[in-house]
């Protein structure tokens, strides 16, 4: 299991412009097999937002000899290719997303909340799998409130039932403790750290706390930075 | 973990998520809600009035079926084939004879004679709105209605019998007949203010048939038979002699013909439809335009006095059915000469297996049959001979209808027509083109038109009216809503965000204003609703007393309802697709941002 691919990058690169600064992201090769756990690390301003929103399925890539992302039985489907419907329902059945401020719909309860990813993919969701999890993550005696009653860390681990409760083929996590005091992220990523382990997730952490990254992660990714000229730079995504 | 079918989003997740966030946001909700109900409500309760008013107006025009009402200004002969078009016509609901004016005042009295008045006889028939809109029944053989005068008058009641009275001046001298009547029903005093009978129309039939002078043996009322009188087409005048140009002047001159032809043998033959004896000379009378009568043959005859001639009537062969032992065949009929001397209803074929048959003549839309006696033609040809009497009688049903009585074993005419006619259009707008019809069939009428008229104007006036406020009040509640869901939508922007992140298509986010604003206007409809039946109850109680049973000021039909809700529905998929527009522009992207 661990050395079937799941998702796989090479000679990929984005290109933005802001302010008549150009930025390119390059990566060379980056894969992801499943049940890695892959940490991503880096300093503000090094392309760490460009290459999350590209592995999150959100932003077309301006060019890519290889972006696929693997089915079990090891067929690729060509990501670079896809239109917005296409992106939008990759996310939807292999995507789970845990985002810094969790991403909560404040419409909805945390029952509801958790459930979404399953009602969005048309899938049942069996109770004891959702007892399981909010048992788990310690917020049984919250799933009938409004996200805006739940504290930070609250809502962060709500944001990983929902992001898991569906079992995708990847989760994206997103400085999933930046908005926590110490002790709770500390709290936190345990009981996520477990949680991947218990059920064989294929876990993208992006993230600057290098410990939390080199404590937990199978390998790790950051960005060479390089200046081409005034207006000019370069960040290649490069194995740790 | 999971079971179930991946790839499509279960269906109604997005208005589930869109009904969630209404309810979250309950307070903002409420506020379109109620904004939305503000504009309908008062919409709804001036078109209620509208509609409450117009309808009730419409329904008291259409409920009095005196506002349906067709009648005659004059007098004239409207014959059965007028009335039987007339059936055939969508607009019209009833239509029935009327009998001369004269003939239809007739004298009631109570059973002791004890009152005494002088009614009008209306006759009536199955279906005849004016008595089945006023409380009463259609009468049958010597049973009757009354208008409410005429009880009040006489001072009777429904099941009571009274005394119809009807007289004639013939011979110098009054007659009177009496018939009992039986009361069915008393009318609403609505059908009508005067003194009125409603007869079945047999009865009006008799009665003017008795004021005519004509026996009604139904009832033993004596007079004159209206025998079927023969007419022709034509005669020949057969002599021995040439008869001069001058002889031949002087028998078209004064006796009814126009115009005198001399005929050889075989043309003679051709058009009489038997031979004439060798070496006579045939000369064929006709008139311009009428029909040739006993009187003018009789004229012909006198002036042929001394010259040796015969003569005999002519008419245009006609196609008749001759029925014998139930075996029917179609032949052309001809008048037989007099020389034939054929008795009374005897017609002469070739091969006659019997002495006794059933002759059907019919002539356009008018028909009669006659039982005949049978005699063996001295012709082998394939025509029927009727004696000339019967020939000239049959040759009348190009005029009149005819009918054979077996009683007094005659052919006898029916009535040439009515003198007018009561008339009921099936709706409101029928009674106006009807009116046109008839004036343009020169027939000058009078009908309630110009009231529907006035009504109908009430209610376009009534509409604009509406429709221009409801203009102003459409527009605003477009902008209003247009606004609410455009900024809510940005509001939402996050939210959106992250629903895209999920894994919602654009076209999903789509439908996410659009079906908040539905379900805005829905509950801005049923508000608007529950506002009106409350206001339409409040105005119809203090109107209460200007209304009959059944009647409302203001009022609603379920179909008004579902026209306001679809139309409040599709304002609000134009009021919201600015914003639906706006929500598919939420990047997923946003959604993986800090707050």
């Amino acid at each position: 299991m661990r050395n079937e691919r799941l998702l796989m990058l090479q000679d990929v690169n984005k290109k933005r412009e802001k302010g008549g600064v150009s930025f390119t992201l390059e990566i060379p090769e980056f894969y992801v097999n499943r049940g890695d756990f892959v940490g991503i690390v880096g300093p503000s301003g090094c392309g760490k937002s460009t290459f999350l929103d590209i592995l999150g399925l959100v932003l077309k890539v301006s060019h890519a000899t290889l972006f696929s992302l693997y089915s079990k039985e090891g067929k690729p489907a060509s990501i670079a290719q896809l239109g917005d419907a296409g992106l939008a329902k990759l996310r939807r059945e292999h995507i789970g997303y845990i985002l810094q401020s969790g991403g909560l719909l404040p419409f909805l309860s945390v029952r509801e909340n958790i459930l979404l990813s399953g009602r969005l993919n048309n899938k049942t969701i069996e109770h004891k799998d959702f007892k399981y999890l909010v048992d788990r993550l310690g917020i049984a005696e919250q799933i009938d409130k409004k996200p805006q009653y739940l504290s930070g860390g609250q809502r962060q681990r709500v944001a990983i039932a929902r992001a898991i409760i569906h079992k995708p083929s990847l989760i994206l996590a997103d400085e999933p403790t930046a908005s926590v005091d110490r002790p709770t992220a500390l709290e936190i990523r345990d009981q996520f750290r477990e949680l991947a382990r218990e059920n064989n997730l294929t876990v993208l952490l992006v993230t600057h706390d290098t410990e939390m990254v080199e404590k937990n992660s199978d390998r790790i990714f950051t960005f060479d930075v390089s200046k081409e000229g005034e207006n000019q730079t370069i960040s290649r995504v490069v194995a740790k | 973990m999971s079971r179930g079918n991946s790839g499509k989003i279960k269906r109604g997740t997005v208005l589930w998520l869109a009904l969630k966030d209404l309810r979250h946001e309950f307070l903002v909700t409420l506020n379109l809600i109620l904004g939305t109900a503000a504009i309908i409500a008062p919409l709804l309760i001036l078109f209620g009035i509208k509609f409450g008013t117009i309808e009730t107006m419409h329904n008291r025009l259409l409920n009095d079926p005196r506002n349906l009402e067709i009648r005659p200004l004059s007098s004239r002969s409207y014959d059965q084939a007028w009335f039987d078009k007339l059936k055939r016509d969508e607009r019209i609901a009833f239509a029935i004879p009327v009998t001369r004016k004269l003939a239809s005042t007739v004298t009631l009295t109570t059973l002791e004679k004890s009152k005494r008045i002088k009614a009008d006889l209306v006759p009536t028939k199955e279906g005849d709105p004016l008595i089945l809109q006023n409380g009463g029944t259609i009468p049958h053989g010597h049973h009757a209605v009354l208008s409410s005068e005429s009880a009040k008058a006489l001072g009777i009641k429904k099941g009571d019998t009274i005394r119809l009275g009807v007289s004639r001046y013939l011979h110098e001298r009054i007659e009177k007949k009496w018939l009992n009547i039986k009361i069915d029903a008393i009318l609403n005093p609505r059908a009508g203010f005067l003194k009125t009978i409603y007869l079945p129309l047999k009865i009006a039939n008799q009665i003017e048939h008795f004021k005519d002078g004509i026996a009604v043996e139904e009832l033993g009322w004596k007079g004159v038979t209206p025998e079927a009188k023969p007419v022709f087409d034509g005669l020949f005048v057969v002599s021995k002699k040439k008869i001069d140009r001058v002889d031949q002047i002087r028998l078209i001159s004064g006796t009814g013909f126009s115009r005198i032809k001399e005929l050889s043998a075989t043309e003679a033959q051709k058009i009489s439809g038997y031979p004439f004896e060798k070496n006579r000379y045939i000369y064929l009378l006709k008139p311009f335009k009428n029909r040739v009568m006993q009187m003018n043959v009789k004229a012909v005859s006198l002036k042929l006095r001394g010259m040796k001639a015969e003569f005999f009537p002519w008419i245009e062969p006609m196609d008749v059915r001759l029925e014998i032992d139930g075996v029917t065949t179609n032949r052309k009929l001809y008048a037989a000469p007099a020389s034939w001397r054929f008795s009374s209803y005897t017609i002469a074929v070739k091969n006659p297996h019997t002495n006794k048959g059933k002759l059907t003549a019919i002539y356009n839309k008018n028909s009669m049959q006659i039982p005949v006696n049978i005699v063996k033609s001295p012709y082998h040809l394939s025509y029927i001979y009727a004696n000339s009497r019967l020939a000239g009688e049959i040759a009348l049903l190009k005029d009149r209808k005819l009918v054979y009585n077996p009683v007094s074993k005659k052919l006898l005419v029916t009535r040439r027509g009515y003198a007018g006619f009561r008339i009921y259009a099936r709706g409101l707008d029928d009674v106006e083109s009807l009116k046109k019809y008839f004036e343009d069939e020169g027939i000058d009428v009078s009908t309630q038109a110009e009231r529907i008229h006035d009504v109908k104007q009430l209610d376009r006036y009534l509409t604009l009216i509406f429709w221009l406020i409801a203009v102003v009040g459409v527009i605003g509640g477009t902008a209003t809503l247009s606004a609410s869901l455009y900024s809510s939508v940005e509001r939402k922007k996050r939210e959106l965000s992250v629903l895209r992140l999920l894994g919602l298509s654009r076209a999903a986010l789509f439908r996410f204003p659009l079906y908040q604003g539905l379900l805005m206007a829905i509950g801005g409809v049923l508000t608007a609703l529950f506002f009106f039946v409350m206001m339409a109850y409040l105005i119809n109680s203090l109107f209460a007393e200007y209304l009959e049973k059944g009647e409302s000021f203001c009022t609603l039909s379920f179909s008004h309802a579902g026209i306001v809700l679809l139309f409040a529905m599709g304002i609000a998929v134009l009021s919201s697709t600015l914003a639906a527009i706006n929500a598919t522009k939420a990047d997923p992207a946003e959604a993986m941002r800090e707050e």
